[in-house]
């Protein structure tokens, strides 16, 4: 990275115009999480910043560089990088010819401390849905990254969501929601044809793959269950 | 045709048959290849059927599935065949695969997942309809360093969604006066003199009167630094041409002097050559000029 930074005079841009590029691109990320209330941003978009004025071919991979860097120094967030997930059906079809790279996209995640950002960032207002989020990450995980339509709601009933309810009192209309994690790129959906025609089955996506996150939901799992367990054992 | 004659007629048609089938080893029958390709579908039904059986250790059904697939395989022989035999293969190793993805190690199943949440974060208040009320936002709160998405930025100068203006198309406007154009120049005289020209004539005639001149005085202009920059062009054509000499004497004064131009000849012959010296002139050293001169004795006429 240090290399990119001495080498930016091989675009022929000086350094007024790659300060404004960069904070453009900065300035871009941060309104468009807020306007697509966290569903990542695509880096196509970004890269169109760059090139609607410029033509040099590695000049937008060097500016979300520079960018991801000013907002993490100034901001404190990580520009996280998402390769996007296809379906695992597609990737088993004979005829699979993945056309070109897999788009990525990026999301903006706190560099605070796990303590720190739960007493003080957090915002309780959605948190209702982020625990929604979770359960039902949750679940897909614990049925093999994949589960199937029936079989999801089938457990939602059990906490009291159902397919139909368009009135809950804390989520309100409860299959939007579900879907809104499907645009967050939490989950994504797969129709699959078996013998008894196409069913719907929604896998992880990448924002719930990603490392970090699939390995706190696993801890969380674990310490739900496990504290019934130990409260049963003390019983 | 009696029927004895048609079983015999038949029975040498098959064995016709068989006789092609022997000749060829890798003939398969069609109805065969047919048959086989059922019992495969119904194989893979099965797999998709028994998909939650077929994880344990112990599992019959995935054993006998098995070795259904393995016993069919000895008959492929054809692609077709030989597709659904490896579209079967896959179908198990895929509900294997996702059955193995599903155990983490603890073994820990959906419902007990899902009850161990009803335990921990149902809501004190039970609805009327009887529904399980899960306390979300406790869930949320204690997940959210997990996901530890920033919310973005509201405040904005602009919005993100403004278009550029699209420029109104002006109205052409009518002419309020009638078109004036200039008087076009007449560049008939082709041998006009050039004002350089005119200077250095002057110049000339000045050294030619005065013979030995200080460069100073001679270039001088005291009211227009132009002027005397002029002077300076248009002495330094006359040194070009060999028309004026620049000496410098033992007090370190410029002297110029008049001559005669040297002729076509010495300049062929190379007796004649030039030379080249910056000469820098600025306004500074226009103004030490004007000092350096006493009024009234410059030489070059001011031109207006």
């Amino acid at each position: 990275m240090s290399n990119l930074g001495d080498d930016f005079s091989q675009f022929d841009i000086s350094k007024e115009e790659k300060d404004k590029l960069v904070a453009e691109v900065v300035r871009y990320i941060l309104f468009k999480t807020h306007q697509n209330s966290g569903c990542p941003i695509k880096r196509e978009e970004l890269s169109q910043l760059v090139t609607k004025n410029y033509r040099h071919r590695s000049l937008p991979a060097y500016i979300i560089n520079e960018a991801k860097a000013k907002l993490s120094t100034i901001f404190g967030y990580e520009l996280r990088e998402l390769q996007r997930s296809r379906p695992s059906s597609t990737n088993h079809s004979r005829l699979s010819q993945q056309s070109g790279v897999d788009a990525k996209s990026y999301v903006v995640i706190s560099q605070l401390p796990a303590e720190v950002y739960k007493k003080y960032v957090e915002d309780v207002n959605t948190s209702h849905l982020t625990g929604f989020t979770f359960v039902v990450i949750s679940i897909v995980q614990l049925s093999g990254g994949k589960i199937a339509e029936d079989n999801l709601w089938h457990h939602l009933k059990r906490m009291g969501l159902h397919e139909t309810d368009e009135n809950h009192p804390v989520l309100g209309n409860v299959k939007q929601v579900l879907e809104t994690l499907v645009q967050k790129r939490y989950l994504q959906k797969d129709k699959v044809s078996g013998p008894e025609g196409t069913t719907l089955f929604y896998e992880l996506a990448e924002r719930a793959l990603d490392g970090t996150v699939s390995d706190r939901v696993k801890q969380y799992i674990s310490q739900i269950v496990k504290k019934d367990d130990a409260t049963v054992d003390i019983l | 045709m009696t029927e004895s004659e048609k079983t015999t007629l038949l029975t040498v048609k098959h064995e016709i048959e068989s006789d092609s089938e022997a000749n060829d080893p890798n003939y398969q029958h069609v109805t065969d290849r047919r048959t086989l390709r059922t019992r495969y579908l119904a194989v893979k039904n099965l797999i998709f059927d028994e998909r939650d059986d077929l994880s344990s250790i112990d599992s019959a059904k995935f054993k006998s599935i098995v070795n259904d697939l393995e016993s069919l395989h000895q008959f492929v022989l054809k692609p077709r065949e030989q597709i659904a035999d490896a579209e079967a293969l896959l179908d198990i190793t895929n509900t294997l695969l996702t059955s193995v993805k599903a155990t983490n190690g603890d073994g820990i199943t959906i419902s007990d997942f899902v009850d161990s949440l009803v335990r921990d974060f149902a809501k004190q208040s039970s609805r009327q309809d009887g529904r399980t009320l899960i306390d979300w936002k406790k869930i949320g709160i204690e997940f959210s360093d997990a996901s530890r998405s920033s919310r973005g930025c509201r405040t904005m100068i602009g919005p993100m969604d403004t278009q550029m203006k699209q420029r109104k198309a002006r109205r052409k406007r009518a002419r309020l006066v009638e078109n004036e154009q200039p008087a076009e120049v007449d560049d008939t005289d082709i041998k006009k003199k050039t004002n350089t020209d005119i200077n250095m004539a002057t110049m000339f005639d000045i050294l030619r009167k005065h013979r030995i001149v200080r460069l100073e005085q001679l270039v001088l202009n005291r009211n227009s630094f132009a002027q005397t920059v002029e002077n300076i062009f248009a002495l330094s054509f006359l040194v070009k041409d060999g028309r004026a000499d620049i000496k410098l004497d033992e007090k370190g004064i410029h002297l110029v002097s008049p001559k005669n131009a040297p002729t076509a000849t010495a300049i062929a012959s190379k007796e004649v050559v030039y030379n080249h010296f910056v000469f820098r002139f600025d306004f500074k050293d226009w103004k030490l000029m004007k000092d350096y001169i006493e009024v009234g004795h410059e030489l070059m006429p001011h031109r207006d």
